[in-house]
């Protein structure tokens, strides 16, 4: 059996929240390791990483934890952060206040079943293909005056209570 | 409150080999040590259960007979395991409050489609099985279930010859599409490779912890 297997049981914290100065401490004595996951794993209560630094990490969370960037999971001698891989992302701007539009835009990203992130004038969706990026410029092009269409790589936390299916 | 029950899923098309898999896989947990119990999903009929009930609880003796429970789900495999998989989760939580001593319960999806995938709100880990007699260009496809599976399955490895396809090359395409997440060939027939399939379930679902019944 793995010695040195860390088992990890709850979310301790949030470097971007209440962890803050402890993580910059631990950055600062080189403590601190890092697991990469994907969007779908970060729903997972169950699995098995390992660490930047090879550290074998099994996570074993309650019910009900959703992992999110940051996260932090054991914190003793070293802090093992959660890192959530970035993705491809569609990023439709609402280019002015108008309602007619962003109901259209609304129902039209609806209608493809993903999660979607809202940021300010933004809608923020993954998709896997560039090809996906030219359906929805197809589909709202009826609206193209309004609406700004562009691609992104970046970490997709979706908003809670959007459900997708 | 007793400890949640790891909970490993089974995904893959029709007769790729879900059933014989589990069949296989379960002896090996058990000369381990670790007790499984197993939901199994059909579309209409509870066919699989019953032959997993006859052949290991009642055959073998591997496991009580109330530990092989069939759900008929009647709708698209994919939703009773992914959109909305309250019918299989409510199983789950009976099988363990009635058998906390379980180490693991395999969910076995009905015969799907390329995209299956367990909702994680059900798998804890997720392999997904196709065959060798789909053809060796199943892997390149892709498909969100060979990109996403935790292990990828390719069975039926004895059938290569006959059906004209190479194992290099589906080697090759899994590795290319999957990086380095692992996949095993397997024959479940004989049971070739099914060890393989057992350690990575103990590695990465059982955390290689003892069995329930020798911890104490």
């Amino acid at each position: 059996m793995a010695i040195t297997l860390i088992i990890c049981e709850s979310v301790i914290g949030n470097i971007g929240k209440g962890l803050k100065g402890k993580y910059d401490e631990m950055l600062a004595k080189d403590a601190v390791e890092r697991i990469s996951i994907s969007r779908a794993e970060s729903e997972r209560l169950r699995m098995r990483k390992s660490t930047d630094r090879g550290t074998d990490i099994a996570l074993s969370m309650p019910a009900g934890t959703r992992l999110r960037h940051g996260d932090v999971v054991s914190l003793a001698d070293r802090m093992i952060v959660v890192a959530i891989e970035p993705e491809n992302v569609a990023v439709v701007r609402l280019k002015n206040g108008d309602a007619r539009t962003a109901v259209l835009v609304g129902h039209a990203i609806g209608n493809l079943h993903r999660p979607i992130r809202v940021e300010g004038d933004r809608i923020i969706l993954p998709v896997q293909s560039d090809g996906e990026v030219e359906m929805l410029r197809r589909q709202l092009g009826p609206l193209a005056g309004n609406v700004d269409i562009t691609r992104d790589f970046v970490v997709f936390e979706p908003e809670a209570g959007a459900h997708e299916h | 409150m007793a400890k949640r029950v790891p909970r490993v899923g089974v995904g893959g098309p029709v007769g790729s080999g879900k059933t014989m898999l589990i069949e296989q896989v379960v002896p090996v947990l058990f000369s381990m040590g670790y007790r499984a119990g197993i939901i199994s999903n059909d579309v209409v009929s509870k066919e699989d259960a019953d032959r997993m009930r006859r052949n290991l609880a009642t055959e073998k003796g591997m496991l009580a007979e109330d530990l092989v429970v069939g759900l008929a789900t009647g709708g698209c495999p994919h939703t009773a395991v992914r959109e909305d998989p309250s019918m299989n989760i409510a199983e789950v939580e009976e099988m363990e409050s009635r058998h906390p001593e379980l180490d693991l319960i395999i969910i076995e999806s009905g015969g799907d489609n390329i995209t299956t995938t367990f909702s994680p709100a059900l798998a804890d880990y997720f392999i997904y099985i196709v065959d060798v007699a789909g053809g060796d260009k199943y892997p390149r496809k892709r498909g969100l279930g060979i990109e996403t599976c935790d292990l990828l399955v390719i069975n039926k490895i004895d059938l290569a010859p006959h059906v004209g396809a190479d194992l290099k090359v589906m080697e090759r395409d899994a590795k290319a599409v999957r990086g380095n997440r692992p996949f095993a060939f397997v024959n479940c027939r004989t049971g070739e490779g099914v060890d393989k399939v057992a350690r990575h379930i103990v590695r990465d679902v059982l955390f290689e912890l003892p069995p329930k019944a020798r911890a104490g």
